[in-house]
């Protein structure tokens, strides 16, 4: 089955400038999407309330997404099972983040806040062979009675924790107004004080530092009875 | 006020800056962003992770150091990479910003311009209904304008003048009023003088015959006594006019038919002078609320002066009443010498009168004239030639909501 649907939202996938980098992810996305379109997931029941997503697109391959693994930052590999294009049945959420000092990868998968396993990879090759052999679990009550033929299953793949964003926002909140103390330094007393406006200029800008997807990736896959062998 | 075309101007204005505002700052930020993730920053600091990390084998007894290092560092490596990802919103919500502050200030500019146009309008407005006020003759003691600049002075000037004005013809007013005063004094001191100097003489001439001939008899004495009456009556008919002008009551209103009123007062007084004749020319009733005493006085004053003005000759007098929608009129027209142009324009004023001097007190006018006025109407001289004087009373038509009579205090 075809993907239905390999796309960056405008506003969501892609940084908007400068222009030629838009193109140039949207290159990526459409060659990402061409490269997987012949090979798309499988999805297959594993149980009452649960599906298996198998034989997932080899995006680890594409050399920007292995560029990023290896810089350090948690990388989300987020799994959504919904009915359409909005409602969410299921969520699983695979965290990998390489260590550098340890020079290893460090998988976690978040099937529910409870359900947590957590797994130590070697190497960019190690972690092909584990990406190539995964099976997400996607759960949820509704898939127990007389699930629909076709379900849709989306992959986002966002590049940076949400810790990491919240520490990078205080840190370049705080490397703004230090800057802008340093300057203010020879100035009045009076005009040295922060003002609330510069505040709010502050947190502006530095709420702009939020997680986006690098990859958004969307199929519309039909419910096999069992897993292949 | 005419404010589409400025405010349509600024706004169009405001795009167009923020317009080239949004590309300057474009640039601009850019390149500003660019710095603070350099490539070679990053680079730097990935070769420094590998530093640490060597040092701290070459080192094993520091390597708790150096790993303490290595994290400072690799933390510092991630705020910038996630900085790197995020630099096209950081771009994007610092022009955002940018962009609406530039237009919250040139909307503040354009803002304070159109309320300082609005302003300079009222205040324009102010100003003209001032003037408007000035040449009515009305005074204009404060134009409500007490801003500075030109405007300021322009209000300063109305007022200026306005209050010149006020004080002219307050003087003028003097003038007049003490003008009429001595016109009124001369005319007393000439009506009072000639009886008194009468009655002089007449007890003169009754002293000298007494001195002459003391048994006068009772006869002769009232030959003398009768002479000083007659100055004495003379006296008495003043004061009566006089006062009668002073004291004139105010008019008992009664729904009256006109055309029949001047019907009647016509033939009733159609023998009244030797030389006058009245001819009355109506179309149908005429209701208005008047006093008819007064109207009467009013009346036969203008037939006394046609006849006087006629005199010795004759003179025809014709009567003609119209009804308008908004009033009255009456027309008294006579075939008379008419009134000279340099006294038509005074001739309703007291004193004012063309007979000769012990002929007339030159208050006959002025009394019509003001019981036409106490009836809300007027009286006007609407032509005058050498063919004759026409002079129209007016009067409002009485309210249809109150067709009795009634009358006022």
């Amino acid at each position: 089955m075809r993907p239905l649907l390999y796309r960056v939202p405008p506003s969501s996938v892609l940084p908007r400038r400068p222009a030629t980098r838009g193109f140039w992810g949207l290159c990526l996305i459409l060659c990402l999407g061409s490269s997987l379109a012949a090979d798309p997931p499988r999805l297959s029941r594993s149980n009452e309330e649960c599906v298996l997503l198998s034989q997932l697109p080899e995006i680890l391959d594409d050399p920007e997404i292995e560029r990023h693994l290896q810089t350090g930052l948690t990388t989300h590999f987020r799994f959504e099972l919904a009915l359409n294009r909005k409602a969410s049945l299921a969520r699983t959420t695979i965290q990998i983040r390489y260590e550098l000092w340890e020079e290893q990868f460090q998988v976690t998968t978040f099937r529910t806040p409870d359900s947590t396993t957590r797994r130590t990879l070697a190497d960019p090759a190690d972690l092909r062979g584990w990406w190539s052999d995964l099976e997400v679990p996607l759960c949820a009550a509704a898939l127990a009675h007389d699930p629909p033929p076709a379900l849709r299953v989306r992959l986002q793949v966002v590049p940076f924790s949400a810790a990491e964003q919240r520490e990078t926002q205080r840190w370049f909140a705080e490397s703004v107004r230090s800057s802008r103390t340093a300057e203010s330094e020879s100035k009045d007393r009076l005009e040295r004080s922060e003002s609330s406006l510069d505040r709010v200029f502050d947190g502006l800008l530095s709420t702009s530092i939020r997680r986006r997807p690098m990859v958004h990736l969307e199929w519309t896959l039909r419910l096999e009875k069992a897993p292949r062998p | 006020m005419k404010l589409r075309t400025p405010i349509v101007a600024t706004l169009g204005a405001i795009l167009l800056a923020a317009l080239l505002f949004q590309v300057l700052q474009r640039q601009l930020s850019q390149a500003s962003f660019a710095f603070g993730a350099h490539p070679e920053v990053l680079d730097r600091l990935s070769g420094s992770l590998d530093d640490q990390k060597r040092l701290a084998e070459l080192d094993p007894e520091r390597a708790a150091e150096y790993r303490e290092r290595f994290d400072r560092i690799e933390s510092t490596l991630h705020r910038l990479q996630v900085l790197e990802r995020s630099r096209a919103d950081l771009v994007a919500r610092s022009e955002a910003l940018g962009l609406t502050l530039f237009a919250l200030c040139l909307l503040v500019v354009a803002g304070g311009l159109v309320w300082r146009q609005t302003n300079r309008e009222r205040r324009l407005e102010r100003l003209r209904e001032s003037l408007g006020r000035l040449a009515e003759g009305r005074p204009v003691l404060d134009t409500g304008e007490s801003g500075r600049g030109v405007l300021g002075r322009i209000a300063a000037m109305i007022e200026e003048t306005s209050r010149r004005m006020a004080g002219d013809r307050q003087r003028l007013a003097m003038l007049e009023n003490l003008s009429a005063w001595q016109e009124a004094a001369r005319r007393h001191a000439h009506e009072m003088r000639s009886p008194i100097t009468g009655l002089r003489l007449e007890l003169a001439r009754l002293g000298n015959t007494l001195q002459k001939n003391p048994r006068a008899t009772a006869a002769e004495i009232d030959e003398f006594l009768d002479g000083a009456r007659q100055e004495l009556d003379r006296l008495t008919e003043f004061t009566h006019r006089f006062s009668s002008f002073a004291r004139l009551p105010r008019p008992k209103l009664q729904r009256v038919d006109l055309s029949s009123l001047l019907a009647e007062l016509a033939e009733i007084y159609q023998d009244a002078w030797d030389n006058l004749s009245l001819q009355c020319v109506t179309s149908g009733p005429a209701f208005v609320n008047i006093d008819r005493d007064m109207m009467r006085q009013v009346l036969v004053n203008l037939w006394d002066n046609s006849s006087a003005a006629a005199a010795p000759g004759s003179v025809s007098v014709t009567l003609e009443v119209r009804c308008l929608d908004h009033e009255v009129q009456v027309d008294v027209a006579d075939d008379g010498p008419g009134i000279a142009a340099q006294v038509s324009d005074s001739l309703f004023q007291p004193y004012t009168t063309t007979r000769n001097v012990g002929e007339g007190m030159g208050l006959g006018l002025a009394i019509s004239k003001k019981i036409l006025l106490d009836h809300g109407g007027d009286l006007r001289l609407v032509s005058s030639s050498t063919g004759g004087a026409t002079f129209q009373l007016t009067l409002p038509p009485p309210e249809p909501e109150a067709p009795s009579a009634r009358s006022t205090e």
